[in-house]
């Protein structure tokens, strides 16, 4: 008996993933394999030792059946891949119009693709219509749904890959894009029938919306007072401190050289190797010492004294090495984080020191050897890849709740 | 051309350090980088900057719920794990994590605004400047999206004293939602967001059918936009859009919020805006000549933040400042080419002039609803947009087109222009 699994399509159709023909089935041949399966269900439930075996024999073949089922999804997700990193590839051809889709067999991969996609946006619905109430208040985001590896993501693969690979050429049909105009978010439908359409319907394409509600009433909503006219009683508390300009006694009777305002780096200067590291580093040296002298009090009011590489002055060598190495040995580990191996070995240090010797010195420094290395390819903020997985904040869990202004796909510059 | 504006801007040192956990993309040390790029650029001695008080807890709690603010200002990390309960109710954890000095952030973020506001209200300043602040996304009782408490709100409700109606403008990349929400029933303020919408882009709100309810009706205005949007059509929207709303509603004041994550190449965003495009829509509403309160927002790649941010204050003190980057401490952020321009990529905007179009229409719809005050009459507003079938922008709007054309094509005469301070040259491109 082969070993099957049966899903279900938003259009009627049930189709039979078949191990040993590693294709899907469709239309009328359903009908034999749904048989077969509540058959083969009948099967089990009677009898006693013929029961054991049968169970037995039927999760053995669960279980081969699930791998079989990931042996034909890995030919898909392989072809999902290779057309994720590579989107103009002449060899992936393009799709045909959408109103043709149905006449395609599933032995073709990009077919595939659209099914299970469609099969797994019911499936989506059906769970989030039961959660509805409270989901509207909290709808998130799942963070997986952006990362590229895995096989539920292939809604938004396929709608990124194939909006990048359509950039110019509007007589391609496009899976993402073109089902996305066609449902939901049509060109050339007017705004009104655009937000209906999106309200309640589950596109092929599967861009469906359901419309957050605003929520109302005293827990949500601002007391705003009626105005009563434009009698202000001036409140000179709290206007903030002036810290710049100076106040008169604190102003600087030195003469200081100040730069015009809005000035830019200048093309040239006179040191004897121009843009060289040594170069720079004096001309920074000199703009910080100009700027000191200049804004007094205002420096240290403001923190300038904890800005730039210079943070590193206050720091010995020793600890210095000692920061460098706890944060590269943990930065592949999952289960260790450098922050809290930082707290542990730099008891006396507080957390703002140890923050502010992280972005003044230590990412400045590595900023400075990617500068060097690849200019052109530097994220100063991809702290993940080489500090350990998304979204641990000191040692805690990753946020992964659905709906996180946090989860969103990364971008590639 | 009016005198020059007085500008009063607001920076604590103590937001540099705050540091909402690792991997996490919200960075105050940006205010930092972009505190020292101003001063780079010499700009504070075009201006008054000063440093907010920490807002109190019974200021915070003019919007905010009395419960909400105190657990806010009791809750740390080391005890969080006692109040499982409360963190869910308030939303606070994972997008919002609970770190050391939560408070205040929020007192010091949330002070500037206040202060900027009041400082407007007495007249002390033509436009006030709060990089910190600009978090929109929080709501009365609970945190949302990196946001605990509304800065925006409360310097609203501030304004609100002084001034009959006030405007609200959004252009971060996520939709306004904390401050549309609090303001949905009041006519006094309006609200404009222009923000991605659709693919379950957080937070899910901003339709364009979202347009405020009772006394509030058609005094919320959402502008959704797909992926990619560029400079051109953004500019163009977004001044068609804001001066008809300035027009219509005649605001006493203006709150500008400049999310940062509607550029190019953002960690979050999503769109595909240059600075210089961004930086157009700060010059408009400052050209407005009304008082305005300008605020930061989103911003998750921290080198372009401070570009952006350095730009517009220097946009908003007349101060037109040359790409190259002055030496500063923070110089190696800047590479390769050390500029404030940013890098836009090959991006293809989902937004059709169709689209767009039918937006443009549908708000002016939405506007023609609202008669502001019973002393000024409702004006005419000819039909406008067209949808055409060529390209706009390719069209030159000085050249005389032909009666066919003029049929398929109905455009006022004064479109392009906003009045005589009008000289912004990504506006009139066509």
């Amino acid at each position: 008996m082969a070993n099957r699994g049966l899903f279900n399509s938003g259009d009627g159709w049930v189709f039979v993933l078949s191990s040993s023909d590693d294709e899907y089935v469709n239309g009328e041949e359903n009908n034999g394999g749904t048989e077969n399966f509540g058959e083969q269900r009948n099967g089990v439930e009677g009898g006693n030792d013929d029961d054991m075996e049968m169970k037995t024999s039927v999760v053995d073949e669960g279980l081969a059946s699930r791998k079989r089922k990931q042996e034909c999804c890995s030919g898909m997700l392989d072809w999902i891949i290779k057309v994720a990193k590579n989107p103009c590839d002449p060899t992936i051809g393009s799709l045909p119009e959408v109103d043709k889709w149905k006449s395609y067999g599933c032995d073709l991969l990009w077919k595939q693709v659209l099914l299970v996609r469609d099969t797994m946006l019911i499936r989506r619905n059906a769970n989030s219509s039961s959660l509805q109430t409270n989901l509207q208040k909290k709808q998130k985001m799942h963070p997986s749904l952006y990362d590229d590896r895995k096989v539920s993501e292939t809604l938004r693969c396929s709608e990124r890959l194939l909006s990048a690979k359509n950039s110019h050429n509007k007589s391609h049909d496009r899976i993402g894009v073109e089902s996305l105009s066609s449902v939901s978010h049509s060109d050339e439908d007017c705004a009104d029938e655009q937000s209906n359409s999106k309200a309640d319907s589950v596109g092929f394409a599967g861009n469906f919306h359901r419309k957050k509600k605003i929520p109302l009433g005293p827990l949500f909503q601002a007391d705003v007072p009626e105005f009563c006219g434009e009698a202000y009683e001036i409140d000179y508390k709290w206007l903030g401190t002036r810290i710049w300009p100076l106040e008169k006694q604190e102003q600087n009777k030195n003469l200081i050289e100040r730069d015009p305002i809005g000035r830019g780096r200048q093309e040239s200067c006179g040191c004897q190797f121009p843009r060289s590291l040594e170069c720079v580093k004096f001309h920074v040296a000199e703009k910080r010492r100009k700027v000191k002298l200049e804004l007094s009090s205002a420096f240290y009011k403001w923190k300038f004294n904890w800005m730039g590489e210079e943070v590193a002055l206050s720091w010995i060598k020793e600890d210095e090495n000692k920061f460098q190495d706890i944060v590269k040995s943990n930065c592949l580990s999952s289960e260790k984080y450098f922050w809290d191996e930082l707290f542990k070995f730099f008891p006396r240090k507080d957390r703002e020191a140890l923050v502010n010797y992280y972005y003044n010195v230590f990412l400045l420094r590595r900023r400075g050897y990617q500068n060097r290395k690849d200019a052109n390819n530097i994220d100063s903020d991809d702290e993940e890849s080489e500090f350990g997985p998304v979204g641990n904040r000191f040692g805690r869990k990753a946020a992964n709740s659905p709906g996180s202004i946090f989860c969103t796909p990364k971008k590639s510059r | 051309m009016r005198s020059k504006d007085k500008i009063a801007y607001f920076y604590d040192g103590d937001v540099g350090n705050v540091y909402f956990g690792p991997s996490h993309p919200m960075k105050p040390h940006r205010l930092c980088m972009t505190h020292h790029l101003v001063l780079s650029y010499e700009l504070h001695n075009k201006m008054e900057i000063y440093r907010p008080h920490k807002a109190y807890p019974v200021e915070l709690a003019q919007f905010h719920s009395a419960d909400y603010v105190e657990f806010l200002n009791r809750i740390t990390p080391d005890t969080q794990a006692l109040f499982s309960n409360e963190m869910v109710k308030y939303n606070l954890g994972e997008d919002c994590p609970v770190f050391e000095n939560l408070f205040e952030f929020c007192q010091i973020y949330a002070g500037g605004t206040i202060d900027a506001a009041r400082r407007l209200n007495n007249q002390l300043c033509d436009i006030a400047i709060n990089w910190a602040g600009g978090l929109h996304h929080a709501k009365k009782c609970e945190a949302s999206g990196f946001c605990y408490v509304n800065d925006l709100v409360l310097g609203i409700l501030e304004l609100l004293k002084h001034h009959a109606r006030v405007l609200y403008i959004d252009i971060d990349v996520h939709h306004g939602d904390g401050v549309e929400e609090a303001f949905y029933f009041t006519d006094r303020v309006m609200t404009v967001s222009f923000h991605k919408y659709g693919d379950m882009f957080f937070p899910g709100t901003g339709d364009l059918k979202d347009v405020g309810e009772r006394e509030g009706k058609f005094y919320a205005i959402n502008v959704p936009l797909k992926d990619g949007i560029d400079d051109t059509s953004f500019c163009r929207l977004f001044k068609l859009v804001i001066t008809k709303v300035v027009e219509t509603y005649q605001p006493g004041a203006i709150v500008l919020q400049c999310g940062a994550d509607s550029l190019a190449g953002d960690r979050l965003g999503c769109f595909n805006l240059s600075i210089e495009g961004h930086a157009a829509c700060v010059r408009l509403v400052k050209n407005l000549n009304l008082p305005l309160l300008v605020t930061g927002g989103g911003g998750y790649t921290k080198e372009n933040v401070a570009r952006c941010w350095t730009v517009e204050t220097g946009i908003l003190l007349d101060a037109e400042l040359p790409d190259e980057i002055p030496e500063n401490d923070y110089i190696k952020y800047f590479a390769p080419d050390y500029s404030l321009k940013i890098p836009s990529g090959p991006m293809e905007n989902l937004n059709s002039k169709s689209y767009l179009n039918s937006i443009r229409q549908q708000v002016h719809e939405n506007l023609r609803s609202i008669q502001h005050s019973p002393s000024v009459q409702l004006q005419e507003v000819p039909p406008d947009f067209y949808i055409p079938d060529f390209d706009e922008d390719e069209q030159n709007p000085d050249e005389r087109v032909n009666r066919h054309k003029k049929d398929k094509q109905i455009q006022r005469d004064d479109e392009y222009y906003a009045g005589d301070n009008d000289n912004d040259h990504i506006m009139d491109d066509a």
